[in-house]
């Protein structure tokens, strides 16, 4: 390891950054055969109080995953076919051997998430929205979690100080009424998706190990 | 390297002229988001059909540009269409998914064989 390297890593822990660790170092099971080719994505957990939250999280789930070198399984059939067999939430899942899912639908691993918080906070010259987010990977084969993450991002939505303070009161209640919500659902998810091992479909599958920015308390916290 | 460079200066256009937006992999997904997000919140006629035209704009801008089509977007088309009893055109759609993402075969080709029925 290079010096300026050692340096850097030094630094961040002496300004009280969080401990960052390397995809490999994190997330070892998924540089090894228990790295899965199919990600089934189960009905979202949804502990905020935004009940449209959920529908956000689940439109703009796949694409990340995808993305990431993996066959996700399109959501659309399998919320349908959960739903049919009484899983409305992801929590209802949670006691069934994952044995079952590699049995009726072939995949190698079942995606858990829940959405833990979707705030919109309002003051008179700002708004923003926070979004807190904990996804689970796990084989479908070993039971063993393979990936873990929790996200929070916090977006500004509005407020605009140049209007004057009704102006500003007026601009951030419209901006937060007629927000859209689906680019802060793929900012959050893509920036949980960063610190997956990818997948086989990606260029860079099995390669990518040494990449860091894995924050260790982040992994353990989305297992909590 | 010359001809690496004249690839990149292509690609730069392309994106510059906004002809097509890709995901590394090479995906192309258009605005599946918005359609499946309008379509989760309200699952009318008219927004289930904005999904489904969205989905074959998707598979049709892929095949000109030879893309790989992206995961689940066939299969998901092919099931909006099934829903409309036509069966034959879903078939189809589920056994191109499944001879591009062999992982999609054990759950496909049970709806394969119930839209046989």
């Amino acid at each position: 390891m290079s010096k300026f390297f050692c340096n850097v890593i030094l630094i961040m822990f002496v300004v009280g950054c969080v401990p960052l660790e390397t995809k490999q170092a994190a997330f070892p099971d998924m540089y090894t055969d228990a790295r899965p080719t199919s990600i089934l994505i189960l009905p979202a957990i949804n502990k905020s109080t935004a009940s449209d939250a959920a529908s956000y999280i689940t439109a703009t789930l796949t694409q990340p995953f995808a993305d990431a070198g993996y066959y996700v399984f399109p959501t659309l059939l399998t919320t349908d076919i959960f739903n049919k067999e009484g899983i409305l939430d992801g929590r209802q899942a949670l006691g069934i051997p994952k044995s079952v899912f590699k049995k009726s639908f072939g995949a190698d691993s079942v995606l858990f998430v829940t959405i833990n918080k979707w705030d919109k906070n309002y003051a008179i010259l700002a708004a923003n929205v926070t979004v807190a987010m904990s996804y689970v990977l796990i084989s479908t084969t070993t039971e063993e979690v393979l990936w873990s993450y929790d996200q929070e991002i916090v977006i500004d939505t509005g407020g605009d100080s140049s209007a004057g303070l009704l102006g500003a009161l007026i601009a951030t209640a419209i901006n937060t009424a007629v927000q859209d919500y689906i680019p802060i659902a793929q900012k959050v998810n893509n920036a949980a998706v960063a610190t997956l091992p990818v997948g086989v479909y990606h260029p860079s599958a099995g390669v990518d190990g040494a990449v860091t920015g894995v924050s260790t308390e982040a992994k353990n916290r989305a297992l909590k | 390297m010359r001809y690496n460079k004249g690839i990149y200066i292509l690609l730069f256009v392309l994106l510059l002229s906004g002809c097509v937006v890709t995901s590394p992999v090479g995906y192309y997904w258009g605005s599946y988001s918005k359609t499946y997000y309008t379509l989760l919140k309200d699952p009318s006629e008219k927004n289930v059909l904005a999904h489904e035209d969205n989905l074959r704009k998707i598979v049709r801008v892929s095949e000109e540009k030879n893309l790989k089509v992206a995961p689940g977007i066939q299969a998901e088309l092919g099931y909006l269409i099934s829903k409309r009893e036509e069966n034959q055109e879903a078939t189809a759609l589920y056994e191109k998914e499944v001879k591009l993402y062999p992982e999609s075969r054990v759950f496909l080709e049970r709806l394969i064989s119930s839209n046989n029925k």
